[in-house]
């Protein structure tokens, strides 16, 4: 189950990677920004999760003996990689909006020249 | 769209209110089980009596109640990223701050042309809205007990004012939006001022002596995720003010 989730984050990250390095379209770069951000995240939950364990909460249900807690340092990174992330996007679609408005296009070979 | 006080709005009002009266009467004649406000001194009226019989991390050691302020948080990520990493949070919801405002000066500023909303999305607005901010409410409330916290309650909050704007309906003022922000993020480094002068340590936890698992616990932690909650949801709530206002 926990190969699942490497093998999941990597074909994020790899579609990421590859979006943002040969699309054209600035929208479809916003995009693989974000797809490579959500591939980080769910790589830094599964390094701190060990199988069987629960939520660690100490309210959530009921612990019996065997029971463990997966471990909630990467889950707390994860929470502000969110934020960031969110942050980021954002932005970017703000200055998409602002190269739109000046230039009339989202091609990233259009949007080279000088226009005043 | 003048008839706002239909009889229809009115009526799906009172069974929502009917019904969180009920649900905070159950709460409250509640012995054990829930959630209990007044009594926390017995110790079976205790929520987290049954939860802290044995450390879960070690199987031949006991979890006795802790009296320091550090570690009487339930959910242990909300200890480390309300305590322990407190300067990240702080950072990061300036990050927050600094983006919002690069933002605003991004956007171009030009006359948009806002559709009309249709009749099923005013009228549902207010029902929605009122749900959401309960949910809202209940997350950062109970953000140190359970899962959520402050960033989601916040996100959750500004869609509350994001389905207003969509439905044409007065929610907010813009000005109220940046008091809001700007009360919240003086107050968290005003607690930590505050933490600085009584403890020593900037940002330390100076309120002790509660039982971990009870809503009022965990010292600092419910009155910093609440002032994050009210600062994520006006800045977020800022951007949707950005995109839709006419100017």
């Amino acid at each position: 189950m926990l190969l699942m989730n490497y093998i999941t984050c990597i074909i994020l990250i790899v579609l990421g990677l590859y979006t943002i390095v040969t699309k054209k379209n600035l929208m479809k770069i916003v995009i693989g920004m974000g797809l490579l951000d959500y591939g980080i995240n769910l790589l830094l939950i599964s390094v701190g999760f060990k199988a069987g364990g629960t939520a660690p909460i100490f309210t959530i249900n009921e612990l019996d003996k065997s029971s463990f807690f997966v471990d909630p340092v990467p889950q707390a990174l994860t929470l502000t990689s969110i934020v960031i992330g969110a942050c980021v996007t954002a932005l970017a679609l703000a200055l998409v909006v602002m190269i739109n408005k000046h230039y009339g296009t989202l091609d990233t070979d259009k949007v080279r020249r000088l226009k005043g | 769209m003048k008839d706002e006080k239909s009889l229809f709005i009115n009526i799906v009002a009172l069974l929502i209110l009917s019904f969180m009266a009920f649900y905070i009467y159950k709460v409250s004649i509640d012995t054990g089980e829930g959630i209990k406000i007044t009594d926390n001194i017995t110790p079976k009226m205790r929520v987290a009596d049954r939860f802290l019989k044995k450390n879960v991390l070690d199987e031949n050691s006991t979890y006795n109640f802790s009296q320091t302020a550090e570690d009487t948080s339930a959910n242990i990520v909300t200890s480390i990223v309300v305590d322990y990493r407190l300067f990240d949070t702080t950072l990061e919801v300036i990050v927050l701050f600094v983006t919002i405002l690069g933002f605003g000066f991004v956007i171009p500023k030009d006359r948009r042309r806002i559709l009309k909303p249709s009749v099923i999305l005013y009228r549902w607005s207010p029902i929605l809205m009122i749900l959401m901010l309960m949910i809202g409410g209940y997350m950062f409330i109970n953000g140190h007990l359970s899962p959520g916290g402050g960033f989601p309650a916040g996100a959750i909050i500004s869609t509350a004012v994001l389905i207003g704007v969509l439905a044409g309906r007065k929610t907010v003022n813009h000005k109220t939006l940046k008091v809001v922000e700007a009360i919240a993020g003086i107050s968290i480094f005003g607690i930590g001022i505050a933490s600085f002068i009584i403890k020593g340590v900037f940002f330390q936890n100076f309120l002790t002596g509660d039982k971990i698992g009870d809503l009022f616990s965990g010292g600092l932690i419910p009155v910093f995720y609440a002032l994050i909650a009210f600062k994520v949801a006006a800045e977020l709530s800022n951007i949707y003010f950005e995109f839709y206002e006419e100017c």
